[in-house]
């Protein structure tokens, strides 16, 4: 052996003293807006998803409406498939998102008919809920429609947060100018969204907040989401029932054949 | 017409294929999900001064059974009921100066009467393999992408008033073959008495980007009627045509163009082109134009054979353009309110259509329309037609 060489047991150990460092290190340090927002991202778009979950609209008469869905995600929130179990009059009718909601496809089972939607519709009301398709079926946005700013720290809903500002990028059709996020420092959840106006970013549209934070195959996850509409006075809620991360889901169930079985 | 006789041969065929994936069909009772809704149509209209009405009654009840993974049961039974006018005359809709070659002791054969019936609309068996989807029996079969038209389909017949609504069932055998994620072959055979009469169907399915488009082919017989002599001209006819829908511009945009090769009568084009956009206020709109090579220009020229072609589905339009126009807008959380027009091109008749839809509670919506023709006499849409409504209360279970 090479008397000049570390010894590898001595390399070994010290690759290992810098593994157990870095993180701490890096947490001491401020991280940036961006580097938030890609840990952000990975958690809010998991590689798959499968969740059964209830939908209750109140509308600005204080009716309620319920909802209940199976939801089927894949790679990172890329291709989405939403089939309606209740209420009866929609029982059976699903929506095909692919590409990030560019292609939106829609199955009525009474008539038997897909029908393809253009892009113009994916800012329309889902199902007359404060959620659009576009909310619901755009996985990487954060990262590719929008540029990240931080705004400093601040406590929200009782947790110690980051606050990011959002601003859309040149080109990017978004259907928001500009988002202001609330991210639990501890696990990286965003546990508040405010959305602005499509074309003025002073005037606020949404706000998403996220409650009853569970950990389920080790992702931090809202158990409850509740998007009000402060423009229209109305709001809208989504109880996860059931959810499993990283299951195998196959291609052909993001396909029209998927769509009408 | 379909006339809901099925051959039986299918039947067992469907019963020796779910026994041989391992499951008895006796094991369906066990976990059938029966649902459906009860709708109550009230149809107000004034004709010639004279006000008339007709309501119906109707429950649908919807069987759903999956006893494996691979295999669907559906079905449907229609329970309809009516009162009021239940007979009228397609004549008192027809312009007098078609009608008057009528003898008046012919009048009869025009009579139309509504009565009770209890049919099986829909009962197919779906079998689903990883390469190939086998659909056997009574089916609901919906071709093209037109809201209002469907140049490429040959198997049912809009109704203007309301073109979303259901369409019948179908005897069918339907193969869908998939080819990787976005192509797929479909396959319709229509079993009729013999071969030779039976409708066959083959449709290749595509998409790029963000187009989907189609290729279609159907052979199926067909029936022309003159109403004249009450003779029927049976053909075959060959469709060969295609259908597209996608975006241009950031407008949803669709279409479908479709020869028809008849055996006996002149061969004819249909087609269609649609657009759409969605506005800020999120008010939808929507228009359509359709045309029939055949369709005539001068509605001087529309004949007794026309207008019943046109109303018994033997044709789709009875001028040569049609124009279709849909403006929808969601006035509050559950209502929403619009107004469709059609229009023919070519007589300048124009037939309006304000509309409201309603979600009342949970599980029952409320949908009402009023029609006004504002044509001449004699035109597509001309007042011979008369003014109405329909206001429809649907329950669902």
């Amino acid at each position: 052996m090479n008397a000049k060489m570390i010894p590898i047991k001595v390399l070994g150990a010290f690759a290992a003293l810098i593994w157990i460092l870095l993180p701490a290190a890096v947490s001491g340090q401020e991280l940036t807006s961006e580097q938030i927002m890609n840990r952000v991202n990975k958690l809010v778009s998991p590689e798959t998803v499968k969740a059964r979950i209830r939908m209750v609209i109140v509308t600005s008469s204080g009716k309620r409406r319920t909802f209940l869905y199976d939801s089927f995600s894949k790679d990172r929130g890329e291709k989405n498939l939403i089939r309606y179990i209740e209420p009866s009059r929609v029982k059976g009718e699903a929506i095909l998102m692919l590409n990030n909601a560019e292609d939106i496809w829609i199955y009525f089972p009474r008539t038997k008919r897909v029908r393809k939607l253009a892009t113009h519709t994916k800012r329309q009301k889902w199902e007359g809920s404060d959620f659009s398709y576009e909310d619901m079926g755009t996985g990487e946005t954060f990262l590719k429609d929008f540029n990240s700013k931080k705004l400093g720290s601040e406590k929200k809903e009782g947790y110690d947060c980051y606050k990011i500002e959002l601003n859309r990028k040149r080109g990017s059709d978004v259907g928001y100018s500009r988002l202001i996020l609330w991210v639990i420092k501890e696990n990286f959840f965003p546990v508040v969204i405010n959305y602005y106006d499509r074309n003025d970013p002073g005037t606020l549209e949404k706000v998403l907040v996220q409650s009853n934070i569970k950990e389920i195959d080790g992702i931090p996850t809202g158990m409850k989401m509740v998007m009000y509409n402060k423009q229209d006075n109305t709001e809208t809620s989504m109880e996860i029932l059931d959810v499993k991360y990283n299951v195998k889901l196959d291609d052909g169930l993001f396909t029209e054949r998927g769509l009408r079985k | 017409m379909n006339n809901g006789k099925g051959p039986i041969w299918i039947w067992k065929l469907c019963l020796v294929l779910s026994l041989s994936i391992g499951k008895p069909v006796g094991s369906f009772a066990q976990k059938v999900d029966i649902y459906g809704y009860f709708e109550s149509q009230f149809m107000p209209s004034v004709l010639k001064d004279e006000f008339y009405q007709l309501t119906t009654n109707k429950l649908r009840v919807d069987l759903e059974s999956s006893p494996a993974g691979q295999v669907t049961f559906g079905a449907n039974f229609d329970f309809i009921s009516y009162f009021g006018r239940k007979e009228w005359n397609i004549l008192d809709y027809l312009p007098g100066s078609v009608t008057k070659v009528i003898p008046q002791k012919q009048r009869r054969f025009f009579n139309l009467s509504y009565n009770d019936t209890i049919f099986l609309d829909n009962a197919y068996l779906k079998l689903s393999f990883r390469f190939v989807d086998l659909t056997l029996g009574k089916q609901q079969i919906s071709l093209g992408t037109g809201y209002a038209w469907n140049p490429t389909d040959l198997f049912n017949f809009k109704d203007l008033l309301d073109p979303t609504y259901e369409q019948p069932g179908h005897n069918a055998i339907r193969v869908d073959i998939p080819i990787g994620n976005r192509w797929e072959v479909v396959t319709i055979y229509t079993p009729e008495g013999r071969w030779g009469n039976s409708g066959k169907l083959i449709h290749l399915k595509g998409g790029m980007e963000h187009l989907d488009w189609s290729v279609i082919g159907i052979e199926k017989e067909w029936t022309f009627t003159d109403y004249l002599t009450s003779t029927s001209l049976i053909q075959k006819r060959k469709l060969l045509g295609g259908a597209f829908s996608g975006e241009l511009f950031g407008l949803g945009v669709w279409g479908e163009v479709a020869h028809n090769d008849m055996g006996k009568t002149n061969d004819f084009w249909e087609s269609l082109i649609g657009l759409d956009y969605t506005i800020r206020s999120g008010t939808y709109l929507m228009g359509e134009y359709y045309r029939h090579s055949l369709g005539k220009t001068d509605y001087r020229e529309y004949n007794l054979n026309d207008w019943m072609q046109l109303i018994t589905g033997e044709k789709k339009a009875i001028s040569r353009d049609q124009a279709y126009v849909l403006i929808r807008h969601q006035a509050t959380d559950l209502i929403n309110i619009g107004c469709s027009v059609m229009a023919s091109i070519n007589d300048g008749s124009v037939g309006v259509v304000p509309t409201l839809s309603y979600n009342l509670f949970e599980n029952v919506d409320l949908f009402t329309y009023l029609n006004f023709n504002l044509g001449r006499e004699g035109k597509s849409f001309g007042k011979s037609w008369g003014n109405g409504g329909m206001l429809r209360l649907r329950v669902y279970f």
